[in-house]
């Protein structure tokens, strides 16, 4: 294996793990609703 | 010629820009504003629009008189908010949350009322039920194919000034979109026993959450792979790591070495 096809493979490689760290490592995104309570009659 | 003519214009124009400012500061209205306000929050009765249309009969429900001083003290505002994730990773967990805010008096006071009162901004009567009720949360989250903790109905108690939270923790271990109901319920009990206890629905709230995946791959074992990708893309650049390495202490230890010996790698 040449040096340029194991600097190849090497970059391959780094960029799956940025992308698969990425995707496993974010916070998950959140939604928020707000509403008033409804008035209430006891 | 054309200058003056010029000059004519432009003095009529301001003259029209300063008699359309004047006009406008004498009749001052314009267009009426309506101040962003809470939908459902209570107006006090000293700060009532003049646009609200009189009601003919008055809140049958009032029961409890106070002085106008003290009655703007029980004008509140209570959000319920939930809060919850849109996607989920395959076999990770994560947190759905119920939440019933105090405003910003600092103020949770159960309420009697009569309904509409923001639309008629008719003025509401807000007896402290803490004086004559011990009240509950209820909650209820489902969510059929995600895993669910606590499941089934939870409970907390209600206390002046308290902002009450209730958590959820789910998982979803199977790709695909889930659809969850949280019920929400306040339950008064009443403190005398002869009276009897009531629930009341505050919210029905529907919403979606996506269990996703990668390439197949749980969350888990995702983060697995990227560490050993990352593992072996720095384990193939080792070789030529070392060598420049020693290259450069080579050059250190002979700073009189030849040229060549400094240059690029061989390919191998």
């Amino acid at each position: 294996m040449t040096r340029r096809w194991r600097l190849l493979l090497s970059l391959a490689f780094l960029l799956l793990a940025a992308i698969m760290l990425y995707w496993g490592l974010r916070p998950p995104a959140h939604e928020v609703v707000t509403q008033p309570l409804p008035v209430v009659v006891p | 010629m054309s200058g003056r003519a010029w000059l004519r214009g432009l003095r009529g124009v301001f003259w029209g820009l300063l008699f359309a400012a004047l006009a406008k500061g004498c009749g001052g209205a314009g267009l009426p504003t309506t101040p962003a306000t809470f939908p459902y929050e209570a107006t006090p009765r000293a700060q009532a629009s003049p646009t609200v249309r009189p009601t003919p009969h008055p809140p049958a429900t009032v029961t409890t008189p106070r002085p106008p001083s003290v009655l703007g003290s029980f004008y509140e505002r209570r959000l319920l908010s939930v809060e919850w994730p849109r996607q989920l990773r395959e076999g990770d967990s994560d947190w759905v949350r119920l939440r019933l805010e105090v405003d910003q008096r600092g103020v949770i006071t159960p309420t009697v009322t009569v309904g509409d009162h923001d639309i008629t901004g008719q003025p509401v009567y807000i007896p402290d039920l803490y004086e004559t009720h011990n009240i509950y949360l209820q909650a209820r989250l489902a969510a059929v194919g995600l895993h669910l903790d606590p499941s089934g109905e939870v409970q907390e108690a209600l206390a002046p000034g308290q902002t009450v939270d209730i958590y959820w923790t789910l998982r979803g271990d199977e790709p695909g979109t889930y659809q969850a109901v949280l019920t929400a319920r306040l339950h008064l009990v009443p403190k005398d026993p002869a009276q009897e206890e009531r629930q009341l629905l505050l919210t029905h709230q529907l919403f979606q959450m996506q269990v996703v995946n990668f390439l197949g791959l749980s969350g888990f074992w995702v983060r697995l792979g990227g560490f050993f990708s990352a593992l072996i893309g720095m384990l193939l650049q080792l070789p030529d790591l070392l060598a420049l390495w020693e290259r450069l202490k080579g050059r250190d230890d002979t700073p009189s070495a030849a040229p060549a010996d400094t240059g690029p790698a061989q390919p191998t």
